[in-house]
């Protein structure tokens, strides 16, 4: 395996006018390695989640992408070259079913999405992997209900669904536990956990705000704290770090 | 911009009628052949019932319709907003209209209003940019005005009184200038323009387009391009608006400013409206009962607008869904009485 | 040299109706957060009310200050009742469909109009008086063009008043700001609403009634007014006064000065400043697209 990182994040800046919320992170993440992203809120893991995804332009600094510069990529750009993202509230298309959905993250990912003249959905190879995912992540059964009707933990589900649907290089879950009661927490870990295990090349990079989702799931962790990183080392590391204790006031939440 | 603001969505974001899914769509074919019967049935049977003066309006109609059509790929497939609509329309016209001297074959004519059309489409999308909802649709409001505006101030557009005496032309030996003859010319555009706009739908541009229409937001993480979306969606409505645009020339016999003018972009969304635009047909049908109606009230009374404008309120108000809409309310009710 | 300044100050004084009849949609935007089409039929129903009072004959200044005011306050109620009857059953609703009611009630206003009034265009007289024109040293300026300067300004600082110095201002600046929060503040939002559509509804009304010795008085002032008063809002800033003020006065001397210098091209001026702003500066030049009101 290569030395290369497959994502290498250098100085990154991001400001909204007279906020600084991110002020100088480096980060470099290795191939198929899970990295998660903790802090208390306003540290920043949201913003620099999101400037890594492509929502917000960096204010200066750089992220390398396969070795590629992609600092001024467009999340559309990055979702096109395998990187994936879930969002924190599920969006979904609620008007289509939940097979539709997971279609067009799959023709999206194929690059075939301004095709006017194929027919949607009678790829048999995209509807296989539709298929595949589907299974993985059971939500066979809910395949014709439009996705607008899914209750909560099924709607959580099918946002992960679209991002591995993508069949991504890296996938970015933005709080993947956000909201959710102690028995979807535990399932959705093991679901994360057996993800893992069954798309071994995948590089994971994650926010959260449960530690019990980050002990299981992450090689790295990455305490940020004021819009920089405070510590970052295995979780049992950071766990015990003085830093740690200081940021938090406390043990984990 | 707060997302609120940005929001050009028309119709509720509740589906109208449930989704059917890919497993229980029918085949594409299919619903091109159903398509193919149903514009050759009207192709025949209006004619025997409907003459002269009467045929005429249906004509018009159909040729609204198809301008409608068009014009919901922006609206209800798409979700953008576009009150300049009648500036391609327009340009279809003119563009038949400055060529009547150099173009005898009808279809031909018929494809340069297209294309013409569509570049201007094109040109527009590219030059508003990343610019979207509101602005987005005040830009094409201007656009029209001042597209408008020319056709009064150039003389190479023939001024205020515009271009006459274009002739309909000939096509497989039939003179088109009886209007009987014409309809079938007429007809065999729509049914050709909206067979490619059904095939358009189905395919991933379509589900694309209704991405970026329910979140756009969502639309861009999955990888999808908006922008180049939202441009060829502009660029479809385009064409089709100049097609339109072209056939009104070939009937009317002339062209003149006024088919450029803001109300008649207003009255295609209206008709958009009216008949649905979640609807795939909704807007062909706003297109016949608003150019039937008008034309019958305009006679009675002196003012269409007044009941165009309550028409139009009552609908907003109370089924923004459209007419069309309003089949799916009764089929829910029905499968509820029925249990 | 004293031709320019004729036309500088014509300028001027033409931009003021435009910008009487802005302020009335930028007030409406701050509250509805949509344009309302509707806004030039308010202007239209100005012109016509006025020109039906005075019966299109000519009168002294006195009556037709009154018969003006009749007619912004007749608009006041319309407003109130579009406001009520329309625009507030649309609460919350995406703001498209609110765009599309403010549409039909825009076609709704000029079919009553052809209606009440026929289809013939009408003329209104100018004012006894002020038909002619002045000289101020080398420099000519129409009578009416002085009464409009003196008109908007007089307008430009009641505005102002109202908006900064008077409690009621600052509800109105509250609202356009941020009105969920003035609701949690216990502001009545939609009270605000019913009374802001009144007044801008009445100052479209005024502005119509005050063009009308200078235009051709029928129904094709509702689309034309509604798309200028748009331009002007959207140049100066939506829910800005003062961005309107600038923005009406930029183009009345520009569209001023095309007239004189380059005719060609005059009329074109608003279409292209407004697709330039939307390009380069979607703000407007008063910068903030939600909230001041002033």
């Amino acid at each position: 395996m290569s030395d290369q990182p497959i994502l290498r994040v250098s100085a990154l800046e991001k400001s909204f006018g007279s906020v600084h919320a991110v002020r100088g992170v480096d980060l470099d993440v290795a191939p198929a390695e899970c990295v998660s992203i903790i802090g208390p809120n306003g540290a920043g893991k949201s913003t620099f989640f999101g400037t890594v995804a492509g929502e917000h332009r960096p204010t200066a600094g750089s992220i390398e992408y396969a070795g590629r510069d992609v600092t001024s990529w467009s999340a559309a750009r990055l979702a096109r070259h395998g990187v994936s993202r879930t969002f924190q509230v599920a969006r979904l298309f609620g008007s289509r079913t939940v097979e539709d959905n997971l279609m067009v993250a799959r023709v999206a990912a194929d690059r075939r999405s301004v095709r006017a003249w194929n027919v949607f959905g009678r790829s048999s190879r995209g509807r296989t992997q539709v298929q595949d995912v589907m299974e993985e992540l059971d939500l066979a059964a809910l395949a014709q209900a439009p996705a607008g009707v899914l209750a909560q933990g099924d709607r959580k589900r099918l946002e992960l669904a679209m991002a591995l649907v993508q069949d991504p290089t890296v996938l970015l879950l933005d709080e993947p536990t956000a909201g959710m009661s102690l028995d979807d927490t535990e399932r959705t870990i093991r679901t994360l956990a057996r993800i893992r295990s069954e798309h071994r090349r995948m590089t994971i990079i994650l926010t959260a705000h449960d530690m019990d989702v980050v002990f299981a799931l992450s090689d790295r962790v990455v305490l940020m704290g004021q819009g920089k990183v405070v510590v970052h080392g295995t979780p049992e590391e950071v766990e015990n770090a003085p830093e740690t204790r200081e940021l938090y006031l406390g043990v984990k939440s | 911009m707060t997302a609120q603001q940005n929001s050009t969505v028309v119709a509720p974001p509740e589906p109208t009628r449930s989704p059917v899914g890919i497993e229980r769509r029918r085949h594409p074919i299919v619903e091109l052949a159903k398509i193919l019967v149903t514009c050759l049935v009207i192709a025949f049977a209006v004619p025997t019932v409907v003459h002269d003066a009467n045929l005429f309006l249906v004509t018009t109609a159909v040729i609204y319709a198809v301008f409608a059509m068009g014009t919901n790929v922006l609206f209800g497939w798409t979700g953008i907003s576009s009150f300049g609509q009648a500036a391609f329309f327009g340009t279809g016209a003119y563009a038949v209209g400055l060529t009547k001297d150099h173009i005898e074959s009808p279809i031909l004519a018929v494809l340069v209003a297209g294309l013409a059309a569509g570049v201007m489409a094109l040109l527009f999308a590219a030059l508003a940019g990343r610019i979207t909802g509101v602005e987005f649709a005040m830009l094409t409001l201007i656009f029209g005005q001042i597209l408008w505006m020319l056709t009064f101030r150039m003389d190479a557009l023939h001024g205020e009184n515009g271009i006459p005496a274009i002739s309909r032309g000939e096509l497989f030996g039939q003179n088109l200038f009886l209007d009987d003859k014409f309809w079938w010319f007429a007809v065999i555009v729509a049914t050709v323009v909206v067979l490619g706009l059904a095939h358009i739908r189905r395919s991933s541009l379509g589900a694309s387009m209704n991405a970026v229409r329910d979140d756009p937001l969502r639309a861009a993480a999955l990888g999808i391009d908006v922008r180049l979306v939202r441009a060829l969606a502009f660029t479809i409505a385009g064409v089709v608006a100049g097609v339109a645009g072209g056939l009104m020339a070939q009937q009317q016999g002339l062209v003149t400013p006024e088919i450029l003018v803001w109300a008649l972009s207003g009255e295609v969304i209206v008709m958009c409206l009216i008949g649905g635009m979640r609807t795939f047909w909704g807007p062909a049908v706003g297109a016949v009962i608003l150019t039937v109606v008008e034309h019958y009230l305009f006679d009675k009374l002196a003012s269409p607008d007044f009941f165009v404008g309550l028409a139009l309120l009552v609908v907003v108000l109370l089924a923004p869904g459209g007419l069309l809409s309003l089949t799916t309310v009764f089929r829910r009710v029905r499968r509820r009485v029925a249990r | 040299m004293s031709e320019l300044i004729s036309a500088i100050i014509a300028g001027i004084a033409q931009g003021m109706p435009l910008f009487i009849v802005a302020s009335g949609l930028t007030l409406i935007f701050g509250v509805l957060r949509v344009l309302n089409f509707a806004h030039g039929a308010f202007f239209m129903l100005g012109a016509f009310l006025l020109a039906t009072m005075l019966s299109g004959g000519a009168d002294n200044l006195a009556v037709f200050l009154l018969a003006a005011l009749a007619a912004a306050a007749v608009l006041a109620v319309v407003g109130v009742a579009a406001d009520t009857a329309v625009f507030k059953r649309l609460y919350g609703q995406d703001h498209m469909i609110t765009l599309l009611a403010s549409y039909a009630l825009l076609l709704g206003l000029e079919g009553l109009t052809t209606m009440l009034w026929g289809n013939k265009p009408r003329s209104q007289a100018p004012v006894d008086g002020l038909g002619g024109s002045l000289s101020v040293g080398r420099v000519e300026v129409a009578s009416y063009d002085v009464f409009l300067l003196v008109v908007g300004l007089a307008i430009g600082a009641g505005l102002y008043l109202l908006l900064q110095r008077t409690r009621y201002g600052k509800v109105i600046r509250a609202v356009s700001t941020d009105e969920l929060m003035a609701r949690a503040l216990g502001i009545r939002a939609r009270r605000v609403q019913a009374g802001v559509f009144a007044l801008g509804a009445a100052l479209a009304g005024l502005s119509g009634a005050l063009m009308a010795p200078l235009l051709s008085v029928d129904v094709g002032l509702a689309p034309t007014y509604a798309i200028q008063s748009f331009a002007i809002v959207i140049i100066g800033g939506l829910g800005s006064v003062g961005g309107a003020l600038t923005a009406a006065l930029i183009l009345g001397i520009a569209d001023s000065l095309m007239v004189s210098y380059v005719p060609d091209v005059a009329g074109f001026s608003l279409y292209i400043a407004v697709a330039l702003i939307l390009l380069l500066r979607p703000q407007g030049l008063a910068g903030r697209p939600v909230g001041s009101a002033a």
